[in-house]
């Protein structure tokens, strides 16, 4: 909640709802931080191991969902001795309310990182009043 | 991070090492690894999303490999509220026993996509050798 009792925008949807609809892939939640500024949400998460082609950031109907596939980066005459680093696919999902510009939302991935910045739209941004 | 589990721990260990996690907070992390080795040499995938080459050390001494280093928290002036936090911004360390001789000059590294690989080539008298017959 805000200090204007505006409903948090962006809130982690449950596991259960994306469990439920993505059945049969096995996938890991990767971890996220999200912040706001003035003119935006920003949300980073942490997606070691993906090429930056094999992710995907879509916003539907109220829902932003990030998934990155994992590229194996064992050769074939290769023996693993120990491992610890998953293998499994990246995948989140999250509700947008309604004060999001959709269509301006942008990404980028960097060092296994991926920037998502859903700018504001004007119903959300704060205004300044003067007081004349 | 993610959470890994152990199968073979009791359950009761579990539940301590789940209560007892906010203790830990402060001390360094360890980064997750993979080894795996060929004929000729031994590679070392770790993952260090976030890192940029300059803020991880790699050292190799008395047969063990040791990474450290630090993740910059994300940061920018204009953030006004932190809604949510779950990446740690911890120093890391570990050391890695090398499982064979290694050559050390021949070491190298890389960092791609938030994986550290260290191709650590095998000395010449632990390769594997064809003994022809005479």
């Amino acid at each position: 909640m805000t200090k204007n009792g505006q409903v948090a925008l962006v809130r982690r949807e449950n596991d259960a709802l994306a469990k439920r609809m993505e059945p049969l892939e096995e996938f890991v939640m990767p971890a996220v931080d999200i912040f706001e500024t003035a003119e935006a949400f920003i949300l980073m998460s942490d997606m070691p191991g993906v090429l930056k082609k094999s992710i995907s950031v879509q916003a539907e109907a109220g829902m932003l969902q990030i998934t990155g596939t994992i590229v194996q980066v064992q050769n074939e005459n290769v023996n693993l001795l120990y491992s610890e680093i998953c293998k499994a696919n990246y995948f989140r999902k999250f509700t947008i309310g309604n004060g999001i510009d959709v269509d301006n939302i942008q990404a980028k991935f960097d060092d296994g990182v991926l920037t998502v910045v859903l700018p504001k739209n004007e119903t959300m941004r704060v205004r300044e009043i003067p007081i004349k | 991070m993610f959470v890994r589990v152990n199968f073979d721990q009791p359950v009761s260990e579990l539940v301590r090492e789940f209560l007892t996690e906010d203790s830990n907070q402060g001390v360094s992390s360890e980064p997750a690894i993979d080894v795996s080795e060929n004929e000729n040499e031994s590679v070392i995938v770790v993952e260090l999303p976030g890192l940029k080459k300059e803020d991880i050390k790699i050292s190799v001494e008395n047969g063990w490999l040791t990474l450290s280093g630090e993740r910059k928290s994300f940061e920018a002036p204009e953030i006004t509220r932190v809604l949510h936090r779950e990446i740690e911004s911890k120093p890391f360390a570990r050391s890695i026993k090398l499982p064979h001789r290694v050559e050390t000059d021949k070491i190298s590294a890389q960092l791609e996509n938030g994986l550290l690989k260290i191709s650590l080539p095998k000395a010449e008298e632990v390769r594997p050798r064809t003994i022809e017959i005479k």
